[in-house]
């Protein structure tokens, strides 16, 4: 760790560009110096062996050690300060309203697309839209329950939306077995800092499942799962079994009478709400593809008699098709009247002409997709292919351009990673997915999966490619943890820890809740300061912000006009405020999480093993390489048959970096590699 | 609950029972041969026949000897009932009831899975087939205490059990088949080596029991009413087939009048098994063991027809 590089290129999420370590990072710091390198990695070690007993495991199940393999998994975790949190979950609670706004009006009046908001043919040409559903009412007008967004951050720091996965976003039960884990095995790391608790996950998915039900409140759930040699099986069983609900497969369902029913040995029982992690091709053979065995056959027609309810929805694919997402800033307008807080990745369209004269002028600074690709097919990047390459790409590209989309390349941002090959901790990219409920309200857990690319200067964080995960911390509190708690309970031990009171403490003897929720309100009060400032800051604003009302008709994209600046991405503190206060309130689990820091007096860790401090020290790194971000679960595709992932490494010269961040086009969306996967995905 | 997860527990319930008969049978024998001084495939063969995978056997090994049976018995997967196959299906089974057995007992499949179900010949080699057999057993047995101790008496828990009984009276009365000697031959010719009894004792665990209880010595037809019909020896075959017929009265519990056959058949079993006398079987044949034999995969298949395939 002394000599971590964190380089100039990317934004460091642990150091600032002058090196110093930022604030919500400094007891991690503190406490892998006294823990040393040897201790680190022995635990480390510990944690593969827990992994692999515990069979968490991804990719497609064979009968041989190779095929069933861990997901690697970083010790060091990625941490999000409380004001930071507040402005995504802003950002996101609005997205997915909006998304859910837009299916609903799709498959019902499509107002949006009469408007000329979208072109119609977008929409109705997705190979996601799914017509069989139209005029389909489902319960409280929600289709898409369960959203897995990835997000990434920019050389700027900039938070973008890189795609959004509203059909069944897979990885949340790695978040959760993270986090478990590293309790158990770094307890000592959690000591005093303020982590915020993600347990209520299951509690809180059950809760929406529960609420879609057709008769409630008596509400049958079931998860179905393409069954165990699909690489989520392990999520699915994993959140059947954190639910209570039964795990079933196609052939344990039938159709009868108009309701859907489950083989049980005492016959059969009504079934109310479907969690399905199967794909809509395969969910019902009557409606879809004829040959699957994964279905449930006249699922569909019982959804549409509203006795049975499909979370997610049939059909909400289609809102993150890799074109129809570049208009998700045009929907938050149009539905909620709000300024979007989250900005989406640059994209041009292949669909327009001015966006096609673009992308073919420019193919080799680009990423471009075929929209309706997976697997990592149909996709050039551009830094990183030969002219010979870019050239045969460019004949399909020109014969089919609706079928294509191109983004700049993005920098993501980086964090210290440690690698058992080196003994010390480098920068690697990371990016990251948090998990958004919809039900009657939106729910977030606070915090997420980080995938991060292990491979040195390689930027996917793909599974199949090499990416791992991380812990993924959201404390409550922006800074060096405060010792006040501890303070309060202990007098002056605390300060003899060395933990700075930074923070006025008004509640001082006075009861914990009294003092949490002074806390509370002076966290929310940052957050919306420090969102401005963020959204204001950075070069990188520039480009988002013009890039959502462009992308109508347009003319070429090349250098973006100065006069194109419309400030979607400046956050609105007035419009954002009443929703944070109603999330930071909602959730109630953070006052006893607060008091177990008072453990934290007497770090059982404190003595170090006499090895080398873990010492995070940055340096000048060289930076090369910059990313896509890519579906690094994805490798846990949702279809039992189709094992591929998609991802689309990057290997880049910080040049073109330069080059994609400085001449902004404008529209508005990704590079990336999202890879629709055909079957479901991360 | 689902007719599929019955049938994997079911499933779960025999494989691990069975890879732990395995695990028994082969050291017992390979380590009682050292000893012994008789033709190398005397030996052997009848551990074939035990297993009931001699016509496999044939088709990939010559010689039948301490090296061939031990490797076919213990690591091939070309053997559907050899110690790694019975456990990586117990845990595949397993595997499909992630969300409804306790995590401990998938932990301890899966751990034992990824220490056992690689291993090569290898392990004969460097002398490694005691701790190989000794683990496969001890994670039977951790496999059941965890269930014992923590899976709910439901009909889950049923269904395990019978699997694991029905397995149980199957393997045991397969030994006693050949080591009786399918022709007939009495237990008085069938062998009066001491050895070899102390050998079929120690393969179904009933050594120390049988010596307490038991005072007269090692005679054959002492050692199979042992075997046979003690009520009270958890491995004899009355005891599987009064527990199989228990379980199986929990399972029509909740589904009352459902399959009045298969209780029938299972009390009937259960019955022959109390009132029979050793000489019953071994002399008169009434029932024989092969009869017996066959009772219990009737009722293996009655369970199949009235609960899995509905």
């Amino acid at each position: 760790m002394q000599k971590y590089r964190q380089g100039e290129t990317f934004f460091d999420e642990m150091f600032t560009a002058q090196g110093e370590v930022r604030p919500h990072y400094q007891g991690v710091q503190d406490y892998l110096e006294r823990l040393g390198v040897p201790e680190f990695e022995r635990r480390r070690a510990l944690l593969d062996l827990a992994f692999r007993n515990q069979g968490i495991t991804f990719t497609v199940y064979g009968d041989s050690a190779g095929t069933e393999r861990t997901f690697p998994f970083d010790p060091v975790p990625r941490i999000i300060p409380a004001s930071e949190w507040a402005g995504l979950e802003a950002g996101l609670t609005q997205r997915v309203k909006a998304l859910n706004a837009f299916l609903r009006d799709i498959y019902s009046d499509a107002q949006i697309l009469n408007d000329g908001i979208i072109p119609a043919e977008l929409v109705y040409t997705s190979t996601h839209f799914r017509r069989e559903v139209h005029g389909l009412k489902v319960p409280l007008g929600v289709y898409t329950h369960i959203v897995g967004s990835d997000l990434i951050r920019d050389e700027a720091g900039q938070y973008l939306v890189l795609e959004d996965n509203l059909r069944s976003p897979s990885g949340v039960s790695y978040l959760l077995a993270n986090r478990a884990a590293m309790t158990r095995i770094y307890p000592g790391m959690f000591d005093g800092q303020g982590v915020r608790t993600v347990q209520h996950y299951t509690t809180a998915l059950l809760n929406v499942l529960r609420s879609l039900s057709p008769r409630a409140p008596e509400a049958t759930v079931v998860l179905l799962t393409p069954g165990m040699y699909n690489s989520a099986y392990f999520e699915h069983a994993y959140l059947a079994q954190q639910m209570g609900v039964e795990l079933v497969e196609g052939r344990d369902l039938f159709v009868d009478n108009g309701r859907v029913w489950m083989r049980t040995t005492a016959g059969r029982t009504q079934v109310d709400v479907i969690y399905r992690r199967i794909d809509d091709d395969f969910i019902d053979p009557l409606v879809f593809r004829r040959d699957s065995a994964l279905g449930v056959p006249g699922l569909i027609d019982a959804t549409r008699q509203g006795r049975v309810a499909v979370a997610n929805a049939i059909g909400a694919g289609v809102a993150d098709d890799k074109a129809v997402y570049a208009y998700v800033p045009q929907m938050i307008e149009y539905y909620l009247n709000e300024k979007p807080l989250l900005g989406n990745v640059p994209t041009f369209l292949g669909w327009d002409a001015g966006h096609l004269a673009h992308m073919l002028s420019h193919a080799s600074e680009m990423v471009i997709k075929a929209v309706g690709e997976a697997g990592g097919y149909g996709m050039l990047i551009g830094p990183a292919a030969t002219k010979q390459e870019t050239a045969d790409f460019l004949v399909g590209v020109r014969e089919n351009p609706r079928n294509y989309i191109a983004q700049p390349v993005i920098g993501l941002s980086r964090h210290p990673t440690f690698y058992t090959d080196s003994g010390d901790f480098e920068a690697a990219h990371i990016d990251l997915r948090p998990y958004i409920l919809v039900g009657e309200e939106v729910t977030i857990v606070p915090g997420g999966l980080t995938r991060v690319a292990l491979s040195r200067g390689s930027l996917v964080v793909n599974s199949s490619q090499g990416g791992g995960s991380k812990d993924t911390w959201v404390l409550d509190h922006d800074g060096p943890r405060p010792s006040q708690i501890q303070s309060q309970f202990l007098g002056a031990e605390g300060s003899e820890l060395g933990a700075p009171l930074s923070w006025p403490s008004p509640g001082q003897g006075g009861g914990g809740p009294a003092q949490r929720w002074l806390q509370n309100g002076q966290t929310q009060s940052q957050s919306q300061s420090q969102s401005q400032g963020q959204s204001q800051s950075g070069g990188g604003s520039q480009m988002q912000s013009q890039s959502q009302g462009a992308l109508i008709g347009q003319t070429p994209i090349g250098q973006a006009a100065p006069d194109r600046v419309p400030g979607h991405l400046k956050t609105h503190p007035g419009s954002g405020a009443a929703e944070q206060t109603a999330h930071r309130f909602g959730s109630g689990s953070e006052l006893p999480e607060l008091l177990q820091g008072d453990e934290a007096l007497h770090p059982e860790e404190g003595e170090s093993t006499g090895g080398a401090p873990a010492r995070l020290r940055p340096g000048q790194g060289s930076a090369n390489v910059v990313g896509t971000d890519t579906e690094m679960l994805e490798a846990g595709t949702e279809a039992v048959d189709v094992g591929a992932v998609d991802v689309g490494a990057v290997d880049v010269d910080p040049a073109s970096i330069d080059t994609a961040s400085t001449d902004p086009p404008d529209p508005s969306v990704t590079p990336g590699i999202e890879n629709p996967d055909s079957l479901g995905d991360v | 609950m689902l007719s599929r997860l019955a049938e994997s527990l079911y499933w779960m319930g025999r494989y691990v029972e069975r890879a732990e008969n395995a695990a028994r049978l082969l050291n017992v024998n390979y380590y009682a041969t050292l000893e012994t001084g008789g033709r190398v495939s005397e030996e052997w063969k009848p551990l074939l026949d035990i297993s009931g995978t001699k016509g496999g056997f044939a088709d990939h090994f010559g010689r039948a000897d301490a090296h061939s049976v031990a490797s076919w018995l213990a690591f091939d997967r070309r053997n559907s009932s050899s110690i790694a196959s019975s456990l990586s299906r117990a845990r595949e089974n397993a595997r499909g009831l992630r969300d409804r057995i306790p995590s401990e007992m998938w932990e301890t499949i899966n751990r034992a899975y990824l220490d056992l179900c690689f291993q090569t010949d290898d392990v004969l080699l460097r002398d490694g087939l005691f701790e190989y057999c000794s683990a496969a057993r001890d994670l039977s047995q951790m496999f059941f205490g965890i269930a014992f101790a923590t899976l709910p008496r439901d009909e889950g828990w049923s269904f395990m059990r019978s699997g694991q009984l029905l397995e149980r009276g199957d393997n045991l009365l397969r030994l006693l088949q050949v080591r009786y000697g399918a022709a007939g031959t009495g237990p008085a010719q069938a062998a009066v080596d001491n050895h070899r009894w102390m050998a079929v004792l120690k393969t179904v665990s009933a050594y120390e029991a049988y010596r307490k209880r038991v005072h007269s010595g090692l005679d054959p037809r002492v050692i199979a009413e042992f075997l046979l019909l003690d009520e009270a020896f958890p491995r004899s075959v009355r005891y599987a087939a009064a527990n199989l017929h228990d379980a199986l009265v929990q399972i029509q519990r909740l589904h009352p009048q459902a399959y009045p056959e298969l209780l029938r058949q299972a009390s009937w079993l259960r019955a022959r098994l109390e009132h029979a006398d050793v000489d019953d079987i071994l002399e008169r044949g009434s029932p024989g063991l092969d009869e017996l034999l066959i009772d219990f995969n009737e009722v293996g298949s009655a369970i199949y027809a009235a609960y899995f395939t509905t």
